[in-house]
């Protein structure tokens, strides 16, 4: 079996390309709904042609790796749905795959079927939509379903990514107590998917949804597709037909394939109605699995023992736990490797752990190759996958040698373009993003977080902390460039200008959230090119109670330090004063408020000053040594929201 | 008032400087804890010839004046007063096992010096300003001072600078501070003005020893300080026979620190820190104290001070620019 990480990786690509991200991550195992210790399984029973009501947990028999399990099982009709629509609109009028209809007829049809749909559906229930054509992409985000459907852009240039969007379509997390129906309306030919048909097969394998397939008609075209044609002067695009694969993949789920003639082309609501009624009259069976291993692959088998002739749908089976799998690449006979080691302390939840061993490793370069080099170790988890390279990455930057930092930054680039969602940011795409940014957060990695929330933000445009985070990486930048002697600076091309900086501080500004923070920081810049009015101004403007103490001792010191330099001497008195309040013990604070004193004659306090810096406890903190780290000072934090998205 | 000013001077090994009026600097102290009486300044004086410590000179040999205004010195003394040495180390990124070893070795060597009465201080620095050992005579104690430490984050020199020369410093003994790293400052809040108000008002000689292999070994950053304070260092290939080394590049603001203080930069090429600490406390303590009343100038404010050797001949004379009262 291939590995899921390849498949995801190779959509990504495809996806990335199309501008709907790329791929998802999959939550932690995702048929194990509300805990690594239950296993959901949607069933639909048939006898006669007819759906069977009425049945009850001892109707049925369950076998997980053959070994009958102890079931409840639970009326699913009274669950709400999560509706996915996949429409294949790809294909032009005269294209090479095309069935003669036009892109118009194409959104026509597939909007009036969208609206039906969604006339089926309980108030309850969400509906999302998906359209294949030369890229995937997401045409209608999930939405209650009764509200207004407005489809974006459709287009139909001519190419097919089917195996993608069904990827796309199938990587979405089920949440608790819902259950995800697919419905895939395509024409089965795939030509420029980055996923292959056995990629298709392990996601289905692993998805949580139940996937129907409706079969559109198409016809060889009377003419190549003018995109086909410019596509063949470098790539002959794939003409790929595996017969067995849409068969594959609804039976895999737990759904069904509804061929060429069952359903008129013009009748995908038509064809969506009896699917529903089969959905809507299953049931879900639930088990803690007992007698099996946790991990690999767990075939399911659903029997009921007085209805031998009933027609049965349930899934096939899913994919084990989430500890490190072994993968097709070869790593899972790595037991004892350094790697392997860090990925089980990491799965414990014993961060601390981890992070004493990435500590003390002696060699964390070869440790962060090796793991660059054998690829995903939680192929069915992706988000945990994510989250333990945070932790490495941070480790290796952290380091003072120059390869472990390259290495770190590698492994912590790819994941920057793993994490994200094929159909848009979520919540965890851009909280990921933020701990990326205290990741990187250090005057020597300015350019790499300026390029990471960059791209970051154009993700997540809400997101304050990455705004933030920017504007400090470019402050950096300037003041680092600023600190070269004139030797090195001549010739080289401006970088940045403390205008470009306070222009990043000002977006942050404009966020509430980050707005505090930004109005400090970007007072202190003003400070240090001599600007003393307008960096009091910016002080005067910014919140001078912010909830966060870092940033309140950050206010008031930077107030010090420009009410100095202006010869207000008591009010910069005062201000370190306040400071050292709000952060008892800050050397910062006591170092200045010490050469204050001395200048005005108060020997003896700024000697005792002098001896409290020095006489300091070892666990004595100031916050103003993490001031270029940004971010950093969130990190623990964005882990502990990450862990909970990730559940 | 209670007036102390003292005139340090540390030449470097091999100038033979024709010098023979050289500035002075002194200092003010509204303190108990100066070592003159009231009214009373004490200037540490330096004198070399041919890069060697010139002695038996006496108060006759001296013209000192005050804002201009020649002083009658009433007493110099010669080696004689005890001498307080801190030596603060970097153990920011910058420092490298080699280096912690020939620290060690430097320290010990420096302890070998100390006569009776003597004490020594030793500080280590990265952002955080730490002091390892106070002041002690006990000398065993300096063993083993620096076997926990570990090289990690950032550097604040000036800041450590300036808590060393705050710090208490009795008045009838003499108060030597090396600071021994690469020059380099990102996260100190003091700034160079800042720092050079502080040596003004201080009695301490600043020495920043520089060992050239602790140079370039980091990118340059700016401190946190603004542009103008900024003590910034970088390696200066010396282009030249096969022999040519890296020299490091002084940041001109530790030159003036050391200049307030009449202290010196010193480049401590290759292996050689432990033989440049122990130069720079030699010359240190081949200084004259020379001890006057001020008289003909006003109470307050900088006293500019000038020192210079009558007798014939050419001599490198360093003491501190001046002091505030």
């Amino acid at each position: 079996m291939r590995s899921l990480a390849l498949t995801i990786a190779c959509a990504l690509a495809a996806l990335a390309v199309a501008g709907v991200g790329a791929r998802a991550p999959m939550q932690t195992p995702p048929v194990f709904r509300g805990g690594t210790e239950v296993v959901s399984v949607d069933v639909t029973v048939r006898s006669n042609g007819q759906a069977v009501d009425g049945l009850r947990a001892g109707d049925f028999v369950v076998r997980d790796n053959n070994v009958v399990q102890q079931v409840e099982a639970v009326d699913a009709s009274a669950m709400p749905l999560d509706v996915t629509i996949l429409a294949d609109a790809s294909g032009g009028s005269s294209g090479a795959w095309s069935n003669g209809t036009s892109a118009a007829r194409t959104r026509s049809l597939v909007e009036r079927n969208v609206d039906t749909i969604a006339a089926m559906l309980r108030p309850e229930d969400r509906l999302r939509v998906l359209a294949i054509d030369t890229y995937a992409s997401l045409v209608l985000p999930q939405q209650p379903a009764h509200q207004s459907v407005v489809l974006r852009s459709l287009t139909s240039q001519g190419l097919s990514s089917a195996y993608d969007g069904l990827i796309a379509a199938m990587l979405a997390p089920v949440e608790p107590g819902r259950r995800h129906l697919i419905v895939a309306w395509t024409k089965a030919v795939d030509t420029i998917s980055a996923a292959d048909a056995e990629q298709v097969r392990d996601v289905a394998r692993q998805s949580d949804a139940v996937v129907h397939v409706v079969q559109r008609d198409f016809a060889p075209s009377d003419g190549p597709n003018p995109l086909y044609r410019e596509v063949q002067r470098t790539w002959r695009p794939f003409m790929r037909d595996d017969p067995s694969l849409l068969t594959d993949v609804a039976s895999l789920s737990g759904g069904t394939f509804h061929g060429l003639g069952a359903f008129g082309d013009a009748s995908a609501a038509d064809a969506f109605k009896p699917i529903f009624d089969e959905f809507r009259h299953g049931y879900v069976l639930r088990y803690s699995p007992r007698g099996v291993s946790r991990s690999g692959w767990h075939e399911i088998r659903v029997t009921i023992p007085h209805l031998p002739a009933a027609v049965i749908h349930a899934r096939r089976g899913y994919a084990g736990a989430a500890a490190p799998a072994p993968s097709s690449s070869g790593r899972g006979a790595a037991a004892s490797s350094p790697t392997r080691s860090l990925a089980e302390t990491f799965d414990r939840g014993d961060v601390p752990a981890m992070r004493a061993t990435l500590r003390s490793t002696p060699n964390l370069r070869s440790v962060i190759h090796a793991y660059a080099d054998e690829g995903a170790m939680w192929a069915a988890a992706p988000r945990h996958e994510a989250m333990f390279v945070l932790e490495l990455a941070r480790a290796g930057v952290l380091s003072a040698d120059a390869g472990t930092r390259d290495e770190a930054l590698m492994v912590l680039g790819r994941q920057h373009d793993l994490v994200r969602e094929p159909l848009g940011s979520d919540a965890f795409e851009c909280t990921w993003y933020e701990a990326e940014a205290a990741v990187l957060a250090s005057r020597a990695l300015a350019i790499q977080a300026i390029d990471a929330t960059t791209s970051a933000i154009a993700r997540c445009p809400d997101a304050s902390g990455l705004v933030l985070a920017r504007a400090v990486a470019t402050d950096a930048l300037w003041s680092t460039a600023n600190a070269r002697t004139a030797a090195e600076r001549a010739g080289r091309k401006p970088i940045a200008s403390p205008a470009d900086v306070l222009a990043r501080y000002d977006e942050a500004i404009a966020k509430q959230e980050s707005a505090a923070e930004a109005g400090v920081r970007s007072a202190w810049l003003d400070y240090r090119i001599g600007n003393y009015a307008d960096a009091m101004a910016r002080l005067d403007a910014a919140d001078r109670q912010p909830a966060d103490h870092v940033v309140r001792f950050f206010g008031q010191f930077v107030r010090g330090q420009v009410q100095q330099a202006r010869g207000e001497n008591d009010a910069a008195d005062a201000a370190y004063r306040s400071a050292l309040v709000s952060w008892p013990g800050a050397q910062s604070a006591r170092v200045s408020l010490m050469t204050l004193l001395l200048t005005r004659g108060e020997r003896d306090e700024a000697e005792r000053l002098a001896e409290d810096v020095q006489a300091a406890p070892g666990s004595q903190i100031d916050p103003w040594w993490i001031y270029w780290q940004g971010a950093y000072r969130g990190f623990d934090g964005l882990m502990a929201t990450l862990t909970e998205l990730a559940r | 008032m209670t007036v102390r000013a003292l005139t340090r001077i540390v030449v470097a090994a091999g100038a033979a400087v024709a010098t023979i009026v050289a500035p002075v600097r002194a200092r003010q102290n509204a303190r108990p804890s100066f070592r003159a009486t009231t009214d009373a300044v004490s200037v540490d004086v330096s004198v070399q010839r041919s890069g060697r410590p010139v002695a038996n000179l006496t108060a006759a040999d001296f013209e000192l004046r005050d804002e201009g205004v020649v002083q009658t010195i009433t007493d110099i003394s010669y080696e004689k007063m005890p001498i307080d040495v801190t030596i603060a180390f970097d153990v920011s990124l910058s420092v490298t096992d080699a280096v912690l070893t020939q620290l060690r070795r430097a320290v010990d060597d420096v302890r070998a010096r100390l006569r009776p009465g003597d004490r020594i201080k030793l500080m280590t620095f990265n952002m955080r300003v730490s002091r390892v050992l106070d002041f002690t005579d006990r000398l065993a104690d300096t063993k083993g001072a620096f076997d926990r430490v570990t090289p990690a984050g950032s550097t604040a020199l000036l800041d450590t600078v300036a808590v060393a020369l705050t710090s208490a410093a009795p008045v009838d003994r003499r108060q030597l501070i090396i600071a021994l790293g690469d020059g380099q400052d990102t996260s100190s809040v003091t700034s160079e003005g800042a720092l050079r108000e502080v040596a003004r008002r201080t009695t301490g000689t600043v020495v920043f020893v520089l060992p050239s292999v602790m140079m370039g070994t980091l990118p340059v950053m700016s401190p946190m300080a603004p542009p103008a304070a900024s003590a910034r260092g970088q390696v200066t290939i010396v282009n030249g026979p096969a022999s040519a080394v890296a020299l490091p590049f002084v940041p001109p603001a530790l030159r003036t620190i050391a200049a307030e203080t009449g202290g010196l930069v010193v480049p401590a090429i290759g292996d050689a820190i432990s033989s440049t600490l122990t130069r720079t406390f030699d010359n240190f303590r081949s200084t004259y104290v020379l001890h006057y009343s001020p008289a003909g100038v006003r109470a307050s404010g900088f006293h500019e001070l000038q020192v210079r050797v009558t007798r014939r001949g050419n001599y490198d004379v360093r003491a501190r620019r001046g002091y505030e009262n």
